[in-house]
């Protein structure tokens, strides 16, 4: 299978990775809407203090889907410069080094959810908190080892460019 | 670095364009502007044999050391 160039792997998965971005930022609106909703029951019911998990959970997921929108866009752009046979750039490195710090700030968010989720499940006994709760921890997780994997990968890739540019002056 | 690349120098004592060596020798022009500008990292024993072969000359005469 073709990899790099026209009509090869890399041209479909940045297909699939526009789809990819098109789809959270819908997800991203939506969840918006429900914040919306949810700020304007706060202000004509007063009722803050029943709503303000949710308002949380709403900022936070938003914030989340803006820094995976962000590593999506860097993925197109490292897709697009493998599809131009531009394999060994800064370019892609500085996007690899944008990913991983993303990744990275993923995770405290979701490490702030499971902590708020924490909390309400000392108050709350329904069973579907205690899901979200080892769902929001699992994410943290993976974007933690997602993010070092990058920036290790980053490391490597960096090297690589080096050698390369050495390779390069070698008449 | 302290390693000079006299191409130039030859080149004019021979009255060889720097086109002309670098077709000789099966390089790009670029890579000889390199070579000549001194930006070059290394030089392989193969280009610079034929380096030597083109100018007529030893390989001291093309390469000096300077402190």
């Amino acid at each position: 299978m073709k990899i790099l160039g026209e009509k090869s792997l890399s041209s479909k998965v940045i297909v699939g990775l526009k789809t990819l971005f098109v789809a959270i930022s819908v997800l991203d609106i939506v969840v918006l809407t429900l914040m919306m909703k949810t700020i304007n029951h706060i202000v004509h019911n007063e009722s803050l203090q029943s709503n303000i998990f949710d308002l949380n959970l709403f900022g936070m997921l938003i914030l989340s889907g803006i820094i995976a929108l962000l590593i999506i866009y860097q993925f197109i752009k490292i897709f697009k410069n493998i599809k131009n046979n531009v394999l060994f750039s800064k370019d892609n490195s500085n996007c690899l080094n944008i990913i991983s710090n993303s990744s990275l700030t993923i995770s405290v968010v979701f490490c702030i959810i499971s902590i708020l989720v924490f909390f309400l499940m000392c108050k709350l006994e329904e069973r579907f908190i205690h899901f979200v709760f080892a769902f929001a921890i699992i994410l943290a997780v993976v974007f933690v080892a997602f993010g070092i994997g990058i920036k290790v990968l980053n490391e490597i890739y960096k090297k690589a460019i080096e050698y390369k540019e050495e390779n390069d002056f070698i008449i | 670095m302290p390693i000079i690349v006299n191409v130039d120098v030859m080149l004019a004592k021979r009255k060889m364009s720097s086109g002309e060596l670098a077709e000789k020798v099966g390089i790009t022009p670029a890579n000889l502007s390199i070579l000549k500008t001194n930006k070059a990292k290394a030089i392989r024993f193969s280009t610079l044999e034929k380096i030597c072969e083109v100018l007529d000359c030893k390989p001291g005469d093309i390469l000096d050391y300077e402190r």
